[in-house]
This record gives structure tokens, C-alpha cells and sequence, in this order.
């Protein structure tokens, strides 16, 4: 006895069947379905289209329609990334012009980060502050820097007025550590390395904070993004054997003539 | 019941005797297997009628049900085994005759009443069939028959070469042979000649009289329905002449009766 198949294909097929279609039996079902139409009903040992043939013919107008699908796809993405390349790069030009020329426009960017962990660097016995991601991923253009700013404060107001933690290049970081200035006591360098922010402070001293206040410049990309191209999807059911049965009806009529010469003119 | 062989022979003395003509129980038993054949060749299909686009006659087996269910009683079944191959006997339907081996290599030998294949399929064990249902009735590759000038490249394809899942056979004299052999079983039905009618009977010496012995005798095997266009053409065969109206009338009453 037959049991109902648990779940009907309708979405890809269209009717139901004793056998629901899945991936698996994806050109198997349609090679019968092919050999179906080709009998015009139940296939039977007489049928000149052997299922194996079937098959074949299905993979091969699939892999056909695939490579379309893929090639299209392909070119649709070039073309949307060429898109976004040329608006990041306006975009970042923009940002520097209101950047330098009208100033002090990073206020409006910035984002805080409350109870960002100290963490130690066991073998370098130095602080660190790992940078939010959103930050580091930013986009550049070519090798250009985008926003640099990040600023670190105390999580307490108290504790704000008895140190900072001052931006550093490398290089004044490295002066900072080796010749620690009278005016400086108590205050803390920060220097960033790729997604890192160094605590920049006397050596064998243990961080006066565990987590601090972090504050970095994000402007958001999201007006600029473009959106998904309209990619074409996998070549469908339907379409496939469309073209197998047109494959299929397309071939040369059988010799039927028994003579083994291969001269009878095919009619 | 008396078997319709002698319901047969009684019908057809009534004609002849109407007509004043006497034939030997022999000649009856000709002329109604003559009829049968006849029948059973009409019924069959028409060698006439096969032409090129026309893969059928009008009248075929299994073309319609009703001559389907006519043909039925001609029906064989039979089972090859692989030489060498056991099997759990007893799991066969009791309807299926013995199996019996391939007798030369790949080669199948007909029986003798053979006409000609309804189904050829390859049989395995498996084990995953419901309890209600044989393994011995559950075909597992049909097997495709190719004319003589196709099966070389067949046998070389890479796409549709013969394997246990696709067998082939070709048909050589006397019998088919398969590519490849199957693993285990061979099933085919066919359709069988019909029987050669026997009225078997014996003369009692005193009185001259024929003594019908209804043990020995053969049927043709037809069912009944077929019984009146049986009777018609063996009538005709013995020269009965059958435009008399009052003898197909008769005929029609005594194929009511189920002669």
C-alpha cells in the first residue's frame, strides 16, 4: 500500500506526488517524468528513451541553464561592486572634507562603549583594549586611514579628575614609556595597533582600571549601501525539462530498415 | 458437469445431424481446434495489421481489457534460475510453477506452447517488502528486448549498456538470450497456445455405441463467452452451412445454456 508522501511539492512542482521531490531524487523524478511525457503514459520496454538517457538529458539542460544563472550572477556582482567601490570612495572624500575643512564634526559620531574589559597581554606584560569591530572594519579607500579617533575615559566621573588616558602616536608612546614626564603623572597613553589599543603606562604597575569608557567615530555607511542586485535563481523544475523534451524531440528518427548500411535516408 | 468438450461435440452432431451429415469425433476434434486457433489469432493480433507507424492491430492483448480477460486463460507463468543460485523455496507463491535452470549459458529454452512474452522480469530477494507480499512477485528490472542489429553497441555504451538494472534480451531460435544474466531469477509470462481439444471415448462392443470418458478428455481452455464464436467456425470448418437461421439461433440458445 502507498502511503501519503508527509509533505507535497507544490512548491516546485506544482502537484503532488507518491514520492515528494527533493535533491536527492531531483533528475531521477524528472527523467521519469521525461520518459513519462516521451510514452505519453506508463513507460514500457518498447519506449526508444531509455532512463539513463533521460537522465542525462536533464543534467545536461540543467547544467546549461546553470551556467547562464551563474555567469549572470557573476556579472550582476561585478557590477554592483564597481557600484559600491565608486560610492565609498566619494563617500570617503567626503567625510575628510567635513572632516579638515569645516572641523569638529566627529562629535556627532561618536560611540560609546561602556564597560570595555582591560585585558592583559601576559607575554608583552602590557594592557590592551581590543576596539570594537564596527570600528576596525570601517572602510578605507586604497591605503588611505579612515577614522582614527577613539578616546578612552575613566567609567566614574570621580576618577577622571585624578588621571586620563591620552592618545599617542607609536612614537610618542615610545618616548612616554622610557622618559616619563613630571607633568604626565598618574596619566596613561593609549596607543592603537590594527584592532588594539595599547595602555601606554610604567612598567610592573597594574592597570588602575579594569573596564573603562571607550568612545570611537563611527559614521554610518548604511545611505551608501547598495542593495542586492537581482540575482537570477537556480534553474527551475519546469524550465529544465522544457528543454530536455525539446532535446529529446529534436533527435533524428530511428532507421528502421534492417539493412546495416547506414544509407537509408532518414525521413 | 461433463467437461464442454462434450457439450461441444453434442452441439456440433445436432447441426450435422440437422444437415443429415455425420463426422467422426476426430474431425470435430479437429475442426474446434482449428476454431480455437483461429480465435485465439484474431483475439492475439493480426500479423496483417502490424505496419510501419503502426505498432498495433486493431485487436491486441492488452490493447483493451476485454481481450485481455479473453486471452487470460492462456496465460503461463515460469521461473528461470541461475544455474548454481539457491533460494528459499518456500517462499514462492504456490500459483508459480518450480523454477528450472538456464540450460545453456544465457540462453532461454521455450516451452513448447510457447507464443509469445507478456513480461520479462529480473527477480531478487530483498528484505524490506511488507509480510503480505511474495518477493517472487516483485519485478526488479524489466528487461527490454533489442532488435539483433543494435545489441553490439548497446553492449559497448557508455550511456545505456546492459546491466542488472537495465537488462536486454535478443530473440534467437528457439528462445531468447539475456545481457547480462540475472542473479538470481527470471520471471516471464507469456501467452500460451491453446490446448488441442480430446474427446477421449471408447466404443462399447455390444452395443456399437460411443462411451464418452469425461477423465481423459481436454479442453480448449476458453471461457464460456467465446463458446458461441468457437462452435460457429468449427461448424463452418465442418460444412455446416450457417446462413439457416434457426441454426444460429440455436447456437446463441445453447451458448446461454454455457455450451
Amino acid at each position: 500500500m502507498l502511503t501519503p508522501p508527509d509533505k507535497l511539492n507544490t512548491a516546485t512542482y506544482g502537484a503532488p506526488t507518491s514520492t515528494p521531490l527533493t535533491d536527492d531524487n531531483f533528475f531521477s523524478m524528472m527523467a521519469e517524468d521525461l520518459c513519462r511525457m516521451a510514452a505519453g503514459g506508463d513507460p514500457s520496454d518498447d519506449d526508444e528513451l531509455d532512463e539513463r538517457q533521460a537522465e542525462l538529458l536533464c543534467r545536461t539542460q540543467f547544467d546549461f541553464l546553470m551556467a547562464k544563472v551563474t555567469s549572470s550572477n557573476a556579472n550582476l556582482r561585478r557590477a554592483a561592486f564597481a557600484e559600491q567601490l565608486k560610492l565609498d570612495k566619494e563617500g570617503y572624500f567626503e567625510d575628510m572634507k567635513a572632516y579638515y575643512e569645516q572641523g569638529g564634526t566627529s562629535e556627532p559620531f561618536l560611540v560609546t562603549f561602556p564597560n570595555t574589559p582591560v585585558q592583559l597581554d601576559a607575554d608583552r606584560e602590557q594592557y590592551y583594549i581590543d576596539l570594537p569591530k564596527q570600528f576596525v572594519n570601517l572602510p578605507r579607500y586604497k591605503n588611505l586611514p579612515r577614522e582614527q579617533q577613539a578616546i578612552v575615559e575613566c567609567m566614574k566621573v570621580v576618577d577622571r579628575t585624578k588621571r586620563s588616558y591620552v592618545p599617542m602616536t607609536m612614537s610618542q608612546a615610545r618616548s612616554f614609556m622610557g622618559n616619563h614626564p613630571a607633568g604626565f603623572q598618574g596619566d596613561i597613553g593609549t596607543s592603537r595597533e590594527g584592532a588594539k589599543l595599547w595602555l601606554v603606562m610604567p612598567p610592573n604597575e597594574d592597570a588602575p582600571d579594569k573596564k573603562v569608557l571607550l568612545k570611537v567615530v563611527i559614521r554610518s555607511r548604511d545611505e551608501q549601501l547598495l542593495p542586492e542586485p537581482g540575482y537570477l535563481f537556480a534553474p527551475s523544475y519546469v524550465e529544465t525539462l522544457s528543454l530536455a523534451w525539446a532535446a529529446w524531440n529534436g533527435r533524428g528518427k530511428q532507421d528502421n530498415i534492417n539493412d546495416a548500411n547506414g544509407q537509408t535516408p532518414r525521413v | 458437469m461433463p467437461k464442454f468438450i462434450f457439450l461441444q461435440h453434442q452441439f456440433l452432431d445436432n447441426l450435422l445431424d440437422k444437415q443429415g451429415f455425420y463426422r467422426s469425433p476426430e474431425q470435430k476434434d479437429e475442426a474446434i481446434h482449428f476454431a480455437s486457433l483461429s480465435r485465439f489469432q484474431e483475439l492475439y493480433g493480426d500479423d496483417a495489421e502490424y505496419a510501419p507507424g503502426q505498432p498495433l492491430p486493431r485487436r491486441a492483448y492488452q490493447l483493451t481489457q476485454d481481450i485481455s480477460d479473453k486471452l487470460q486463460p492462456f496465460l503461463r507463468e515460469l521461473l528461470y534460475v541461475r544455474p548454481g543460485v539457491s533460494f528459499p523455496q518456500d517462499q514462492l507463491p504456490d500459483e508459480l510453477p518450480a523454477p528450472v535452470e538456464f540450460v545453456k549459458k544465457n540462453k532461454l529454452e521455450l516451452p513448447p506452447d510457447w507464443v509469445h512474452p507478456t513480461a520479462m522480469h529480473f527477480i531478487q530477494s530483498v528484505d524490506d517488502l511488507d509480510d503480505d507480499y511474495s518477493n517472487y512477485l516483485y519485478p526488479h528490472a524489466d528487461v527490454k528486448m533489442v532488435r539483433d542489429d543494435r545489441l553490439g553497441k548497446r553492449r559497448r555504451s557508455k550511456m545505456v549498456a546492459p546491466t542488472q538494472q537495465y537488462p536486454v534480451a535478443t530473440i534467437v531460435r528457439d528462445g531468447y538470450r539475456f545481457y547480462p544474466l540475472p542473479e538470481e531469477l527470471l520471471y516471464v509470462k507469456y501467452l500460451g497456445r491453446p490446448a488441442k481439444p480430446l474427446f477421449k471415448y471408447s466404443v462399447d462392443q455390444s452395443t456399437q455405441q460411443i462411451v464418452y470418458d469425461d477423465q481423459n478428455s481436454v479442453d480448449t481452455g476458453w471461457p464460456e463467452i467465446d463458446h458461441n464464436d468457437l462452435m460457429l467456425k468449427a461448424a463452418e470448418l465442418l460444412g455446416v452451412p450457417l446462413q439457416d437461421a434457426s441454426l444460429v439461433n440455436f447456437a446463441r440458445y445453447k451458448a446461454q445454456q454455457g455450451a
